[in-house]
């Protein structure tokens, strides 16, 4: 039981001793302390401020980086479909002037056919007309009497025009 | 030196008018315009001759001997005149000598000459047929200048005052045949 009262003599000292303590701190240590704490807590307060922002900065960057990925996802998807139009427009063009050069060249054939036939026609109308006309002429020379040439004669006296102006 | 063209006019004038009264005088005017045309056409087709007729290097005497010897079964008022020509080197003249004097014999006989080119003779028949045809075209009297040519083969060829009727078998023949040469094919094209 003894052992659970304080001895007074060296109660009371200690207690002087920690109220002087007590005092001290209140008045030197806890206002430090406290103003530290504060600085401590602004500053907490400040970086955690300064992460919003950054945090805020970085979802805006964020959302324009995806918008101009969007952006160029987007002219990309653009240039590609006008690449494959120009190609197809290329690719039409190529055959179209494939085409005509192949109609060309048969239209130039088929003329030169054609010109080749008509000068064979030609000749072969020149020579016939030559054959005939020599025919007639061997004919005529040879087959008609001294009267059927005054018959003749007598007949394009009588069909003959004017020659009196 | 060329002469003036005047001076040229006269000159056949004066051949033509002097070939006149000489064929008048022997009344073988309408002879020798046959006999003229067969000049020009020998000179046309012998350059050879026009040449030496025409050339300054051949004496005036030796043209005139080239003449009367080339055309000696032609009228002799025809050679006579034609010798002067050549000694005045005039003979490339002889083709107008020739329209001038056929314009002065015709007048001079009151006639038109008619030329007319057959394969066979004309008959008299003919001769009257066409003389009459032809006079009453004319408002003249018609003297035939017959030709024969068996190149044309038939029918006639007539010619006055420098027109022609071609009427020949040779030429329709052509006619023909530039016709069947020229004529377009059908079928295909």
């Amino acid at each position: 039981m003894e052992m659970l009262i304080p001895n007074l003599g060296e109660f009371i000292p200690t207690l002087i001793a920690f109220i002087v303590l007590v005092i001290i701190l209140a008045k030197f240590g806890w206002p430090a302390i406290i103003g530290i704490l504060d600085r401590r807590k602004e500053k907490i307060e400040s970086d955690l401020g300064a992460a919003e922002e950054a945090r805020v900065e970085g979802e805006r960057t964020l959302e324009e980086y995806k918008a101009q990925l969007a952006d160029a996802r987007q002219e990309a998807a653009t240039i590609v479909a006008e690449a494959k139009q120009q190609g197809a427009a290329v690719q039409a063009d190529l055959t179209a002037q494939a085409q005509a050069e192949a109609d060309q060249i048969v239209a130039k054939a088929r003329d030169e056919i054609e010109s080749e036939k008509r000068a064979a026609i030609a000749e072969l109308q020149s020579s016939v007309a030559d054959l005939t006309v020599a025919v007639a002429s061997r004919v005529v020379g040879e087959d008609l009497t001294d009267a059927e040439h005054r018959k003749l004669i007598e007949r394009c006296v009588d069909e003959a025009g004017s020659l009196d102006a | 030196m060329p002469k003036n063209r005047l001076i040229t006019k006269s000159e056949i004038s004066t051949y033509a008018e002097v070939l006149l009264d000489a064929t008048q005088q022997s009344g073988t005017t309408f002879e020798v315009t046959g006999q003229l045309q067969d000049v020009c056409s020998i000179m046309r087709s012998h350059p050879g001759l026009r040449d030496n007729l025409n050339d300054d290097t051949v004496p005036p005497e030796n043209r005139s001997n080239i003449v009367r010897e080339v055309f000696k079964d032609c009228d002799p008022s025809l050679v006579a005149v034609m010798a002067v020509m050549a000694e005045r080197r005039d003979m490339d003249l002889i083709s107008r000598v020739a329209e001038d004097f056929n314009d002065l014999a015709e007048d001079a006989l009151d006639v038109v000459f008619l030329d007319v080119t057959t394969v066979v003779e004309l008959d008299d028949a003919l001769r009257k047929k066409i003389k009459e045809k032809f006079a009453a075209q004319f408002g003249r009297d018609v003297m035939l200048r017959e030709h024969i040519d068996p190149s044309i083969l038939g029918g006639v060829i007539l010619g006055a005052h420098g027109k022609r009727i071609d009427a020949s078998v040779v030429t329709k023949l052509e006619d023909a045949r530039v016709v069947l040469s020229s004529v377009k094919t059908g079928g295909e094209s």
